[in-house]
């Protein structure tokens, strides 16, 4: 395994993809997080429809935004008109894997942003009121009091994001089948074509073992850096 | 005063930045539901159409199905699984909660142990494994091999195991005093006080499977047999050129988890609140 050059380009996809996905989903599910604490109005109507995304289909999702960013589509459409310049966002080798970061952020922004919600509602409101006395700005009290106090609801979804990314398939296998130049071939995907397709089923299971090994890793080490414990007392 | 109006502004701002957020969002599904009532000419060059048809979903409930892409049979299909795997996790999951909360017995917190312990492993590590086991009993391509590694949940006996443990126990003793046996207790008095668990893990498990894609890919090849995710998948495949009726299959797979979850809300909400803890 460890000569396998298939192996390896996996292995950077994997990496790739995350350092695509993991700052863009966080960071928009926290914005959307704290911008629904501020909301007075409509809060439903926001939460749903942030929220349907995630219900969709996993196939179904797939053809509707292969073809909602295909080159004739509406996106592009949109782009030409403004630029005179259509993007490539599944045919690009470097682009295909940040348009699937793309579309699987759209699915679980509202999910993972409900998450960190109930986190932030969990802060008791009083902690703001004494900072306040205590001179604190916005930004103080942001490093200061709500990023400490929402930490388990940022673990939580920090440890679904990577266990997200190395079970990632029903996207690339419908929308680029791994390509181009194999750079949107997956753990998965090529745990699948080698057991099903190239009939080793024994190299499958080395593989299984392998990527189940580094995601668990993955999650220890971020729990290790980032978790810690909150009391409210 | 200076205060409240600047503070009211940035409000305004942010309602109206999240309203054009959400449109965004829900953008994808109308695009989706307008494009396959649009004709064909017209799915990629005109926003709103000049006319509307159902040309597209005849054509994949009729003539698909004389194509041997039987997607009629497919939708059946994804329901029939769907339907059976649901019940039986909420009743197994029901009964083990039952047994693992309240019951006494040697060995139990080894077993809750176990469970929880599984649970940490992801799916994908089983996969080769459970092809062969399933292949060993002569199951490919039968509707078995689908429902047989779904039937139990370790997810849902979890979350029954928490929910029960909130019940009073004099409420089972008071049962029993009037002659209840354990079937009865929980048919009748533990699943009624414990509704909101079992639509939420009702509800998650209907979504998980039929959105299952993968497994089903690998154990079914038989077209009569396939839920209508790997339908789809293989008609994507084969007739990509064939996008309204594609866009008109992609309605038909995704808008009833929409409808479904826009009705049962709230104990999707209340689900993923749960699974903070």
């Amino acid at each position: 395994m460890m000569q396998d050059s298939i192996f390896w380009r996996v292995f950077l996809n994997t990496m790739n993809f995350m350092a695509y996905f993991i700052p863009m989903v966080i960071t928009a599910a926290f914005l959307f997080a704290l911008a629904l604490m501020k909301v007075r109005i409509f809060r439903t109507f926001f939460t749903l429809s942030f929220l349907v995304a995630y219900v969709s289909s996993g196939v179904g999702y797939s053809i509707l935004f292969s073809n909602l960013f295909s080159e004739t589509g509406p996106v592009n459409n949109l782009i030409y008109k403004f630029t005179g310049k259509t993007i490539p966002w599944f045919s690009d080798p470097q682009l295909a894997l940040f348009s699937i970061a793309l579309m699987v952020t759209w699915k679980f922004v509202g999910y993972y942003g409900l998450i960190l919600f109930a986190g932030l509602q969990a802060i008791p409101k009083s902690l703001y009121e004494a900072a306040e006395l205590d001179g604190a700005n916005n930004w103080v009290k942001f490093w200061k009091i709500t990023l400490p106090l929402v930490n388990p609801a940022l673990t939580t979804v920090l440890v679904f994001a990577i266990n997200l990314t190395f079970g990632i398939f029903t996207e690339p296998y419908m929308i680029t089948g791994g390509g181009p130049m194999r750079r949107t071939l997956t753990f998965m995907m090529y745990m699948y074509t080698t057991a099903f397709q190239r009939m080793k089923p024994s190299y499958a299971s080395t593989l299984a073992i392998a990527t189940g090994l580094m995601s668990y890793g993955l999650v220890v080490l971020v729990r290790k850096l980032i978790e810690r414990e909150v009391s409210l007392t | 005063m200076r205060r409240k109006k600047k503070i009211s502004i940035s409000l305004i701002i942010l309602h109206i930045v999240m309203g054009v957020l959400s449109i965004i969002w829900i953008y994808p599904y109308v695009w989706l539901l307008l494009s396959s009532f649009k004709p064909s000419e017209e799915i990629f060059t005109r926003t709103i159409p000049t006319r509307l048809t159902i040309d597209h979903y005849k054509f994949i409930l009729i003539m698909a199905g004389k194509m041997e892409r039987p997607f009629v049979r497919a939708l059946f299909n994804s329901i029939f699984i769907s339907f059976t795997v649901t019940f039986s996790v909420v009743i197994s999951s029901a009964f083990i909660g039952y047994a693992l909360s309240r019951l006494e017995f040697k060995g139990r917190n080894t077993i809750v142990n176990f469970i929880i312990f599984q649970m940490l492993f992801p799916g994908f590590m089983f996969i080769v494994p459970l092809f062969v086991l399933i292949r060993a009993l002569g199951l490919i391509n039968t509707y078995s091999a689908v429902i047989l590694p779904s039937l139990i949940s370790a997810w849902g006996v979890f979350m029954f195991t928490q929910s029960y443990k909130s019940i009073p126990r004099d409420y089972i003793e008071a049962a029993k005093l009037d002659g209840a046996n354990t079937f009865w207790i929980i048919m009748r008095l533990m699943m009624p006080l414990t509704r909101s668990t079992a639509s939420i893990v009702g509800l998650f498990t209907f979504i998980g499977i039929w959105d299952n894609f993968m497994w089903p890919l690998i154990v079914i090849r038989d077209y009569n047999k396939m839920p209508l995710a790997v339908l789809l998948a293989s008609f994507n495949h084969e007739y990509s050129s064939y996008v309204g009726p594609l866009l008109a299959a992609s309605v038909i797979q995704t808008i009833p988890m929409v409808i479904i979850f826009l009705i049962l809300r709230k104990y999707f909400l209340q689900g993923i609140s749960l699974s903070l803890k």
